[in-house]
């Protein structure tokens, strides 16, 4: 199945990041802020779209994390209201860390590539799903 | 399934010339297992340590914690698939080293964490500061890339594991334990009159440093399926996660399952224990229908009056928790699920990234945000470079004189989701 991604992951832009998975658009967002990137999801699930991975993916927690890589249907249908609920408490979960998260988080670049790695290892196990068939 | 778990008692670790047990002290030779862990050409050194209870001795960053074990009747070996052959396990004889484990260490990410303290505030929040711990910090050569590194220290903890456990094979056990699952029918005609109560576990599996691994299959691969509660004792199951340490569970949670140990406890007094059902944790939301869509239909085709739910993790397996739930409570089953919390730091935030009315029924581990200052330690084993960009973790939380502040996520099995640890909450 073809889909949609939408990321702050520069790692998924790379040349060869996604040449096995049939990939309809990487929807890039240049930022560190996840949550940005999860509002972005919720706009396209309003249009329509609908949630193939969970957006509350990996231990890492949001926000400790910079990084979020979502997948999403190609084609707008109907409104999905459980894509919608899922997307709607991982937006509130992660503002809560937000608010946890009361001293500023300095990342080395070379842990942030760490980060990206993680992300997209867990982007990359969802793909294989959805690329199944 | 028969299987005699005889435990060898395990006071003390020492270093010796040749690895051997003696009167309930294990004794480590850093020759034979530096030889053992470096056949492996990922790994360019090994630093062999022992960490015992009461120790000012911080251990980090953890990736595994594995008891050392040995079949010595019945089909197959420990760590089946893996160390052992492909052979169903979970009959006969094993032994075990009770109160000793293997610790594996290494940054294989730069926000690596997992701490064990085996003295202090920290140590009452992990069981592994009651063991007597032989810790390898396992440094990979140059350039190698972050999963073979991964599965390099992996493969060296469980290796070792197995080799200490071999030494407990001609060994008189000091206790033996009995845990028997008969096939499903005998089974639920043994107790008719019992409720029938099966368990299901769910098993991390999103990625790297996010695995679990049943007889050797990558269980993102798998779906659902039923395995007797001996399986899991042999090693059936076996942990490749890490991240967010205090609600991951190690290969020794696995292999020493509190919920199934309860369940065997109650088994034909209160309940009938009927086996365990599988399940993952995976990204993909189709994946995560399809496997609780199995859990619920086993539930019903075993039989089942009851389930316990334990999940593993965070965030997305909240999903997959309530799916299950939902689903088997649909069945007409009846659901005890076991999680743990993050609920902001003061806890009055909503716990949960998912939430149902059938879920009413809940057992905590602990609210992970919870903080805790670890004091300085006289020795650390393995690291702290990365303390603040752990999960739990911030900017300033190692501070100068070596004491940490930060949410109890950052120890090891803290808030343990299979009740593996003192944490949880009560209403009244």
């Amino acid at each position: 199945m073809k889909c949609k991604v939408i990321t702050n992951n520069a790692k998924l832009l790379e040349a060869d990041a996604l040449k096995t998975f049939d990939i309809d658009e990487v929807i890039y967002m240049d930022t560190l802020d996840i949550i940005e990137v999860m509002k972005t999801v919720r706009n396209y699930i309003h249009k329509g779209h609908k949630l193939l991975t969970h957006p509350l993916s990996g231990s890492v927690k949001p926000v400790e994390t910079p990084f979020k890589s979502v997948a999403i249907s190609v084609d707008p249908a109907t409104l999905d209201m459980q894509s919608l609920s899922i997307i709607g408490d991982a937006i509130l979960m992660a503002e809560k860390f937000k608010r946890n998260e009361n001293r500023a988080l300095t990342i080395p670049e070379s842990i942030l590539d760490d980060f990206r790695l993680i992300d997209y290892d867990l982007i990359r196990s969802g793909l294989e799903g959805i690329n199944n068939f | 399934m028969r299987l005699e778990l005889g435990e060898i008692l395990i006071s003390d670790v020492q270093f010796g010339d040749v690895c051997k047990v003696e009167n309930g002290i294990l004794y480590v030779s850093k020759e034979e297992i530096s030889a053992l862990v470096l056949e492996d050409e990922h790994i360019k050194s090994v630093e062999i340590d022992l960490a015992k209870p009461g120790e000012e001795v911080r251990i980090t960053p953890v990736k595994d914690v594995i008891q050392p074990r040995v079949k010595v009747e019945g089909k197959g070996g420990i760590f089946p698939g893996v160390i052992s052959e492909v052979e169903t396990v979970g009959e006969g004889r094993t032994h075990v080293l009770q109160g000793a484990a293997v610790v594996t260490c290494g940054k294989i990410v730069g926000f690596q964490e997992g701490i064990i303290d085996m003295t202090g505030p920290g140590a009452e929040y992990t069981p592994f500061s009651k063991l007597n711990n032989v810790v390898m910090v396992i440094e990979p050569v140059e350039g190698l890339k972050q999963h073979d590194y991964e599965r390099a220290a992996r493969m060296a903890g469980l290796k070792t594991a197995a080799f200490l456990g071999e030494l407990a094979r001609d060994l008189t056990p000091d206790k033996i334990d009995v845990y028997e699952t008969k096939p499903l029918f005998e089974q639920a005609n043994e107790y008719p009159d019992l409720p029938k109560v099966g368990y299901v576990y769910m098993l991390q599996t999103q990625g790297l440093l996010h695995d679990t691994y049943v007889y050797g299959v990558d269980a993102k691969k798998i779906v659902p399926t039923v395995l007797y509660p001996t399986e899991i004792m042999d090693g059936a199951i076996l942990s490749g996660n890490c991240v967010s340490a205090c609600d991951k569970n190690t290969t020794y949670h696995h292999l020493n399952n509190p919920i199934i140990k309860s369940l065997y406890a109650q088994h034909g007094k209160e309940i009938n224990f009927m086996g365990v059902i599988i399940t993952n944790e995976n990204v993909y939301l189709a994946d995560k229908h399809r496997s609780s869509n199995w859990t619920a239909k086993f539930t019903k085709y075993l039989g089942l009056d009851g389930a316990i739910v334990s999940q593993e993790g965070f965030g997305n397996p909240d999903t997959d928790l309530i799916m299950n739930c939902k689903k088997i409570e649909a069945e007409g089953v009846k659901t005890v699920i076991v999680t743990d919390e993050y609920a902001g730091r003061d806890g009055s935030s909503q716990s949960l990234a998912d939430a149902d009315p059938a879920a009413n029924a809940v057992v905590t581990g602990g609210n992970a945000n919870q903080l805790i200052v670890l004091p300085p330690m006289k020795k650390v084993i393995g690291m702290l470079d990365y303390t603040d960009k752990i999960a739990g973790g911030f900017a300033g939380s190692l501070r100068p004189d070596g004491s940490i502040e930060a949410e109890i996520q950052v120890i090891t099995g803290a808030t343990n989701e299979l009740g593996f640890n003192k944490l949880t909450a009560q209403t009244f």
